[in-house]
Order: structure tokens, then C-alpha cells, then sequence
């Protein structure tokens, strides 16, 4: 299966990100980020099954949860 | 053993949090929020577990905004200096803990000024001589929710409303209430809330809390300490969104694990339950001490609460808890850190003794302090 990644802020919003996702049952990892992926440096990001890519999207949006896309 | 200094620190912990301290220092305690490896991503998750489980303590829905510090001083300490500005000032009650007084006062030096208001002679008092004392520069108003000398429990939620109306910050020290006594962050327009997680939290020493309103993150808090935070490396600045902004450094993860499992104990047993049984031994001591000659009861005797403060005749404090301590007893003299209530009490001078209770304390423990006290003074 093909798997996703979004990064967040830091662990703790990439902990409430998989809470959310899996109140939905959306499941996910938590996921340190390769340095190079992302323009701040370190961070951390939540990996699921690329299918769910768009309702964890939605999801996260709705609860204000920030996350950006992985440049490679 | 019989402990009665639980305004100082709680003991014993329920068996939990000493079961959670050593099952995170075995089997999980990697550093939280910078490895991605299992061992640091389960601290993590125990972290984040904490952060949700104070959240909805005090009746929020954002765990994030719950930031982990070493004591409650530290979060007050966040809390004043990272709000206040040049210029401002600062109104703090009359019962306000050294953790209060001090940084308001170091703030002086920044130009920040600060007025004390009167919470010693009820609800009504406190919020007229507040609104007395307010200027139009007052930008933050501080109140220990519960003193930790008498027991007297501040109208948070009227000072709150206050604070609400004239759009001043509300900074909250929950040292003595904290899981005594139900608190909404915000029905009650708290700004910040600061507590210990070791008194009535049940948590280890080293644990300690500020938990952030909405309202709070949209103003610019300045750090007290800068360093590392797991993320935005290359950043010269810390993050700018909390907890990790307020979070420099390798968080004390087994005592934030123990804290977590003293939250829950506290749940299962009962805030109100909790409240009403150190009520109990209060009330127990307090009427058989005012019962008997020779001793001097402090503080408003129609409150609740969960301190004694009492002096002896013709024996100072420290000389009286000192020879409690000789009988086994355990309990706290002198100005408990707190000048202007023993000031306003008047035991400005050589203090009082202190008992205070936990969950864990029972009637005969209370009965054997009142027989080794009369047997004291009797000698």
C-alpha cells in the first residue's frame, strides 16, 4: 500500500493530527520528517495510506490543525 | 509517620504514579518530540496524554496550549514576565505566594509598576478595592485561587469577569486548588493558569504546568529561556506557536508520566470528594483547637478549605513544628513564602504553624496531632 506524509508544526500537533484521524478511523504514524523535505528544518509529520490523503486534508482542516505538503 | 505539610508538596503519591515513574524510567523514557525512533515517540505520546489530561481538567479542548514546566513558580514566572510589558501595571492580591511577589517586583526594573490588592476580607471587598485600584494602564491582574496559608478561596470567576470587561490579562495561581476545587478556563476568562503537579495533583517534584487560553496565544509571550525544541533547527528564534516555544530543553518526561497517572487517580476518586474529605479534617482540627485554651487560630473560620494555621501560647512556631517533627508529626512553620498574608493575619513577626491535609490523611491522624499539641503545651 502506498503510504502519505504531511508535516506539522511539531510532535505534539502531529500527535492531535493522528488523535483526529483516528476519531475517524483514519490510521496513521507519527513520523519524524527528513530534514531536507521540509525549509525549516527538523519537524515532524503523519503518514497513512495515500486513499485517505484527501479526508485527512479535510479533516485537518476543519479542526485548525496546520500541516504542509513534503516538497519531494 | 503522620505527614501533614501537603500545601508544601503531597505525600504519599497514589501507587499509580509510582508505578508510571518507574515503568516510563524502564521501558520508555527516550527524549519526547525529537528522535523518531519508537522509544522517543512513546515518550511523546505519554506527553501529549498529560497535555490532554490537564486540558480537560480545566475544561479545555486544546492540549497544545498546555505547556510543561519544573513548579508552578516557573509557569507564574512565564506566565508575568512573558505578558508584561514596559510600562504596564500589575495588580496582585494580598495573599500572593513569594512565586508572585518576586518576578512582579523584578519586573520594576523593566518600568513595569504593580498595586496590591485586598482579598483577605471577602468577595465583595476583594472586587471594590480591584476596581478601586485599576488603572488605565493596568494590563494584567494576578490571583492565587486558593491561599496557601489560610483557607481562603478568591472569586476568580467575578475577578475573571473583570478582567474580561476592561480587556486585562487574568493569570491564575492554581497551586492550592488545583484538583481540589473545579475550575473552567474559560467560564472563568483566565488567561493563564499556572499549577504544580505535585501538591494536589498527586504528581513527582518537577512537574508543573501553564495552560494557555485562545485568547493568551494571540499576543506575542515573550520566552523565558531560549534552546533546543526538536523542530525549526535552523531558526535562530524559538518556534513561535506553544507548548514547544515555552519548552527549551528536555522535558522531565518521568514526571510528566507520574503527573498523568496522578490526574487520573485524582478523576477516579472525585475532585469534590477530594474536597470535601480534607474539609472534613479541617473543620475536625479547627474546632478542637478553637476548643482549648492556649492556642490562636488565623484566617476567616466560616470558609473551606484545607489548611490549619495556628500558634501555641508561649511557643514559636518553629520551636512548636520542631518538636512535632521529634513525635513524628509532620508540618510547616513560619511565613510559608507568603509575607503579605502573615502580614494581614498578623504573624508578620514570628509566623504560625501550618497543617494541611491530603486525601490520604485520616480523623485519627488529625486526633493524634491534637493529643501530641496538648501534650506539648502542656509541658
Amino acid at each position: 500500500m502506498e503510504s502519505y506524509t504531511l508535516a506539522l508544526s511539531s510532535a505534539t500537533m502531529a500527535l492531535k493530527a493522528q488523535n483526529v484521524l483516528s476519531k475517524y478511523s483514519i490510521r496513521s504514524t507519527v513520523v519524524r520528517v527528513d530534514p531536507g523535505m521540509t525549509r525549516r528544518g527538523c519537524s515532524f509529520g503523519i503518514r497513512f495510506d495515500t486513499y485517505n490523503a484527501d479526508n485527512a486534508r479535510l479533516l485537518l482542516t476543519r479542526n485548525s490543525i496546520k500541516y504542509s505538503e513534503l516538497n519531494g | 509517620m503522620i505527614y501533614l505539610d501537603n500545601a508544601a508538596t503531597t505525600f504519599p503519591k497514589p501507587n499509580s504514579v509510582y508505578e508510571e515513574v518507574e515503568r516510563c524510567m524502564r521501558n520508555y523514557c527516550g527524549n519526547p518530540g525529537r528522535s523518531g525512533h519508537q522509544m522517543s515517540l512513546e515518550a511523546a505520546r505519554k506527553i501529549y496524554e498529560c497535555r490532554e489530561s490537564v486540558a480537560e481538567l480545566f475544561h479545555t479542548s486544546s492540549p497544545e496550549l498546555v505547556a510543561f514546566t519544573y513548579n508552578a513558580t516557573y509557569a507564574l514566572n512565564l506566565a508575568i514576565k512573558g505578558l508584561a510589558h514596559s510600562g504596564d501595571h500589575i495588580l496582585i492580591s494580598n495573599l500572593e505566594h513569594n512565586s508572585v511577589i518576586r518576578p512582579v517586583y523584578a519586573l520594576g526594573r523593566r518600568g513595569v509598576s504593580y498595586g496590591i490588592y485586598n482579598a483577605a476580607s471577602g468577595e465583595d471587598e476583594l472586587i471594590r478595592d480591584l476596581r478601586e485600584k485599576l488603572r488605565p494602564n493596568t494590563r494584567m491582574i494576578v490571583a492565587t485561587h486558593t491561599s496557601n496559608v489560610v483557607p481562603i478561596t478568591l472569586p476568580i470567576k467575578r475577578i475573571g469577569e473583570l478582567c474580561a470587561r476592561h480587556g486585562i490579562i487574568f493569570i491564575v495561581d492554581a497551586s492550592q486548588s488545583a484538583g481540589i476545587v473545579d475550575i473552567n478556563l474559560n467560564e472563568c476568562n483566565i488567561t493563564a493558569l499556572c499549577a504544580p503537579g505535585h501538591k494536589g495533583l498527586y504528581g513527582p517534584q518537577g512537574s508543573g504546568f501553564i495552560i494557555f487560553s485562545d485568547r493568551a496565544t494571540k499576543a506575542e509571550i515573550n520566552t523565558l529561556i531560549e534552546g533546543g525544541s526538536g523542530i525549526d533547527s535552523f531558526e535562530r528564534e524559538m518556534p513561535h506557536l506553544p507548548p514547544e516555544r515555552f519548552e527549551a530543553g528536555t522535558l522531565a518526561t518521568p514526571a510528566i508520566a507520574g503527573l498523568c497517572a496522578g490526574i487520573k487517580a485524582i478523576r477516579r476518586i472525585g475532585i469534590s470528594e477530594i474536597a470535601e474529605h480534607e474539609e472534613r479534617l479541617r473543620r475536625r482540627l479547627y474546632d478542637m483547637l478553637a476548643n482549648t485554651r492556649g492556642f490562636t487560630l488565623y484566617g476567616p473560620s466560616d470558609t473551606r478549605g484545607c489548611t490549619v494555621l495556628f500558634n501555641a501560647d508561649g511557643i514559636g512556631s518553629t520551636e512548636l513544628s520542631d518538636e512535632l517533627d521529634r513525635r513524628g508529626v509532620c508540618v510547616r512553620s513560619g511565613f510559608h513564602c507568603s509575607p503579605l498574608a502573615h502580614d494581614v493575619l498578623g504573624t508578620g513577626d514570628g509566623g504560625a504553624v501550618r497543617v494541611s491535609f491530603s486525601i490520604f490523611n485520616t480523623e485519627k491522624e488529625v486526633d493524634s496531632l491534637y493529643t501530641q499539641l496538648k501534650n506539648i503545651c502542656k509541658a
